[in-house]
């Protein structure tokens, strides 16, 4: 083979050269300000003013950022278990039935086609203590069954949670799904002849078949879930009592009705040690574990 | 033969209805009156009214919202199926010096928490406020790093091979990516196309924020503006909400098949 | 070896060369028709607040009717930062909506034009009522037209309370016995709804401090010596947290219902009564009851009720404007009788001097036009916090007063805090003096 010239090898960066500038514009010179803002008393109108770090000082004693941050993690936590075992749930449910199963993928994906201003809304119906699902329960006597929804602020980070996973979780299905029916099935067949029972072969020959798949979705589930802001901001906007406040709903309303972007670019950044973790577990399991990510 | 019933489809069926349920609902509520949602938001229409849709679609100026959401989601799905396709190509079959440190650039800035304010500011000093421009700029610029790797995921599959006797035929870099490369990741570019179409249709933080006057906005940022500060009615919240999302709800019926199996063998070799 | 590399660029560069011009292509052509020459004014969109902010539109339409020459843009703008960001880039409308205190900063940072010479050349100050125009005076210029005023009242089913032989309350010690009764019939004494808006809880708070201190108090609470942590204050917020913590409000769900949800909940005589505005009066509702307003009951032990006036916003003059004498012009259209009459018909008038007999009101809006006109006659009016607030501490009325009843907070630290606020507010020369009037 004739060992190509340098110039040809540079050639590649013509091509990823048209993107690049388009990602530059939107990402890489916005995520420069972002880092330099933090350091600035900035209301919106006039230019920045450098005043060092008080911002970040302002910020570890504000309790606000505090709740953000812990409800920023639980969703986070939230996002990369429940809906993913739901998801996998039904996908190895789905693995096992002969009839429908597009009809159900395309059922479970239909949630997230929706705008999630409409999504919100439905669910804001839904929720509604005094019209909503409670008071039907109620009528028909099973208001044991109540979920307080929006009305106690510790269930209402939860309740908007439901709504959000409610409209994502059915690419994840789809996904599973299609790592379940590439797995070999020999291997499950053996097994079962063999007498293990239902969930020796669920984790020790299944689950070990589509963790490339597994780790992937998780990885962009969390990477889905880090901002953890549409859904809230429409459906409670960080309400009430700042009990489902994260930090980009927090950010996103010091910037605009409180004229403090300086101040609510310092809090975004506080997004970044969340995907710092991110960053590490990912490195992790691709170094220690030479899982193929 | 005997048919047997499987257990499996009762979980199924119950998560249907958890799906569908509260889409059936914003049909439903579509049709009401005002002040019927308040009272009976969960419950059939008690009487069937139209006018909901007329006032919705006059208000929102959906005739012409729908054509700027066409035109922006449109140029938006090629420039990044062909610029994401033309940079996972560079950084898979070019030996292309320098593309792992490209790559971990990537990845740390789709972890850079970005809020709308600086790209705002950029474009107002850029004029490019009320311009298509404004939004597809960052909608592409957005989703490049994200469908980058998804693409180069799945080109990591196709065999190098194939390249090379298509190099001793003579094809030009750019003629390879059309003609061996696009349709062999096919499945990988329809699933970067739905997503794409998906997310720019439904976009509504930024657009918001740059399309300002009615001539400009699009479909979701025109049923934004049904809900104000002080006002909130819910009919025609109802009806502009099953405009908005109806476009998509055809697209996907239409194409139920590749979707699925797109995202099926497109996503599962990421 | 360099040839086929070029080319291949070249082609690259034609490709997205050529979807670019299809693109700049598309969006020449949508501005393409209005560049006949027209004066092209950027105004704010008419529907922005629905049925309350309609009356833009028939100004507008009166305007275009005697000015073809002169093409209207309608612009909505996404929120405070959007039309800060654009004043900031020259880019903001001819003609904008401002809260009184956001127009004041802008004017300070000059992109706000005085109106004094219009107001003499147009005579619109002749027929204003003096505490609206205050709202829009700074540094002794008049720097914007009140759009409206506006009163907070308590709104209640007048047949319910004839039914029960309810007696309307005028203060806390009547409050406070009538509500029990109320709640013993399984109805709610008031119906309340913030998950929309925090912003509306402000009400409570504008309401409580207008009652306990009276109208000079209230400005000096605002703008002058009293502070937002004096015993007084504290009580009487401490008086509402009780009162919502007993049930009494939206039977503590109102921070999980909507402002709309509330008032079904008031229309279909689930609740008893609301603190509303007199904005909210003119919507189409079609209650089987009679619906009664009063001033809202003061929230002293044995006070006397109080209407907090305010006022919604105002139009001003973008100082950047290339076309300021045509958008006065415009501007004049808003005192035309026709736009006067939509206003009034909305439940927002105009502040001005003006016979509303002979417009045919709807008789909601007529009963509650008349309890302020009565108020002001008697000195029983006080002020808005929205409208003569700190900014800063308007700002966390607006959006935390849920932390004090749902018990995130003490009242004591929370009123501590916006003593901080006023302080800051009173540093950085933000406050609007109130006590000067």
């Amino acid at each position: 083979m004739i060992k190509r010239s340098r110039l040809v090898r540079w050639k590649g960066w013509l091509f990823i050269l048209p993107g690049l500038l388009f990602h530059i514009f939107a990402v890489t010179i916005p995520a420069m300000l972002s880092l330099y803002l933090p350091f600035t008393e900035w209301n919106g109108i006039s230019m920045p003013k450098f005043i060092g770090i008080e911002n970040f000082v302002e910020a570890f004693q504000d309790r606000i950022v505090g709740v953000a941050f812990l409800n920023n993690v639980k969703w986070m936590l939230f996002w990369v278990t429940i809906p993913i075992i739901f998801a996998f749930g039904l996908a190895y449910l789905l693995s096992k039935i002969k009839r429908g199963q597009t009809a159900y993928q395309s059922i479970f994906f239909s949630t997230s086609i929706i705008t999630v201003t409409v999504a919100g809304q439905i669910w804001f119906w839904l929720y509604n203590p005094f019209s909503g699902v409670n008071f039907y329960l109620d009528k028909a006597g099973l208001g044991f069954l109540e979920w307080p929804g929006l009305t106690i602020p510790s269930f209402a980070l939860v309740s908007v949670l439901i709504a959000d996973m409610w409209r994502g979780f059915g690419g994840n299905v789809i996904w599973l799904l299609a790592a379940l029916t590439q797995n070999d099935k020999s291997i499950e067949e053996a097994a079962k002849l063999d007498g293990a029972g239902r969930f020796r072969i669920l984790w020790n020959i299944v689950l070990p078949q589509i963790r490339p798949t597994l780790v992937v979705v998780t990885l962009l589930t969390a990477l889905g879930a880090f901002g953890a802001f549409e859904m809230v901001y429409v459906m409670t906007g960080g309400g009430p009592a700042h009990a489902t406040e994260t930090l980009s709903t927090y950010y996103y309303s010091l910037s605009t009705r409180g004229q403090r972007a300086g101040y609510g670019s310092a809090i975004a950044l506080f997004q970044m040690f969340i995907a710092f973790i991110l960053i590490a577990v990912y490195a992790y399991l691709k170094k220690k574990k030479g899982w193929d990510v | 033969m005997k048919l047997r019933f499987n257990w499996r489809h009762i979980p199924l069926l119950i998560v249907t209805a958890f799906s569908l349920f509260p889409m059936l609902l914003l049909l439903m509520n579509a049709f009401k009156k005002k002040a019927e949602i308040s009272k009976n938001p969960l419950g059939w229409p008690k009487f069937w009214t139209f006018e909901n849709f007329s006032m919705a679609w006059e208000q929102g100026h959906f005739d012409v919202a729908y054509m700027n959401t066409l035109i922006i989601t449109g140029i938006t799905v090629v420039l990044v199926c062909v610029l994401c396709g033309f940079a996972a190509y560079g950084l898979t079959f070019m030996s292309t010096p320098g593309s792992g440190l490209f790559l971990a650039y990537l990845f740390i800035t789709m972890s850079m928490p970005i809020g709308f304010i600086p790209i705002f500011f950029m474009e107002i000093k850029l004029n490019l406020i009320n311009t298509y421009w404004g939004v597809i700029i960052p909608f592409v610029g957005g989703a490049f790093a994200f469908n980058v790797f998804l693409l180069r995921a799945f080109m990591l599959g196709i065999p190098k091979d194939l390249l090379e006797s298509a190099r001793v035929d003579g094809a030009s870099s750019i003629g390879t990516f059309f003609r061996i490369i696009l349709p062999l990741a096919k499945p990988a570019f329809v699933v970067v196309a739905i997503f794409t179409t998906l997310s720019s249709w439904n976009e509504i933080f930024l657009s918001n924020a740059i399309l300002q006057t009615d001539t400009m906005k699009t479909v979701s940022v025109a049923y934004l503006n049904f809900t104000s500060k002080y006002n909130t009615n819910w009919a025609l919240m109802a009806a502009g909400g099953v405009m908005t999302v109806v476009p998509m709800v055809v697209l996907f019926l239409l194409m139920t098949k590749k979707f699925v199996s797109g995202m099926q063998e497109g996503g599962v070799k990421f | 070896m360099m040839k086929p590399a070029l080319r291949t660029f070249g082609k690259m560069m034609t490709v997205v060369g050529l979807v670019s011009m299809l693109v700049l292509a598309g969006c020449s052509s949508n501005d393409g028709g209005a560049a006949s020459g027209k004066i092209r004014l950027q105004v704010p969109d008419a529907a922005i607040w629905g049925e309350e902010s309609s009356a833009l539109q028939v100004m507008y339409d009166k305007f275009s009717a005697d000015h073809p020459d002169v093409k209207l843009e309608q612009v909505t703008m996404a929120d405070d930062q959007a039309m800060s960001a654009a004043l900031a880039a020259g880019k903001a409308p001819d003609l904008m909506l401002m809260d009184p205190s956001l127009a004041k900063e802008r004017f300070k940072s000059g992109y706000v034009e005085p109106l004094d010479k219009y107001y003499d050349q147009y005579g619109w100050g002749h027929d204003m009522f003096g505490w609206a125009k205050n709202a829009y005076v700074e540094g002794g210029k008049t720097i914007g037209v009140p759009w409206n005023y506006e009163g907070l009242i308590l709104v209640y089913n007048g047949t319910m309370f004839k039914e029960n032989g309810w007696a309307v309350p005028k203060n806390y010690g009547e409050l406070l016995s009538l509500v029990p009764e109320i709640k013993e019939k399984g109805i709610m004494p008031f119906a309340w709804g913030s998950s929309d808006n925090p912003g509306v809880d402000d009400w409570w708070v504008t309401s409580i401090v207008n009652s306990i201190l009276g109208k000079e108090g209230t400005k000096q609470l605002y703008s002058g010596d009293v502070k937002w942590n004096d015993p007084a204050i504290v009580d009487g917020i401490k008086r509402y947290d009780e009162f919502w913590n007993a049930g009494y409000v939206t039977d503590k769900k109102s921070q999980a219902i909507s402002q709309e949800d509330s008032s079904q909940l008031f229309l279909n005589s689930k609740a008893a009564m609301r603190l509303d505005g007199t904005w909210s009066l003119a919507a189409d509702n079609e209650p089987d009851f009679d619906i009664g307003f009063a001033p809202f009951p003061s929230w002293k032990q044995d006070g006397e009720p109080i209407i907090p006036l305010g006022v919604g916003g105002g139009l001003v003059i973008n100082a950047k404007s290339e076309h300021k004498d045509e958008v006065a012009e415009l501007l004049n259209y808003f005192f035309n009788p026709d736009v006067v009459k939509t206003m009034a018909e909305h439940g927002i008038p105009e502040p001005i001097q003006m016979d509303y007999a002979q417009f045919d009101l709807k008789p909601n809006v007529a009963k509650a036009l008349n309890l302020i006109s009565e108020a002001e006659k008697t000195g029983r009016t006080g002020y808005v916090a929205w409208s003569y607030g700190p900014p800063s501490v308007v700002q966390v009325l607006e959006s935390d007063f849920a932390s004090v009843y749902l018990k995130k907070t003490t009242p004591e630290a929370w009123l501590d805090n916006l003593q901080k606020l006023k302080e800051k507010d009173f540093a950085d020369n933000r406050i609007f003096g109130l006590d000067k009037y």
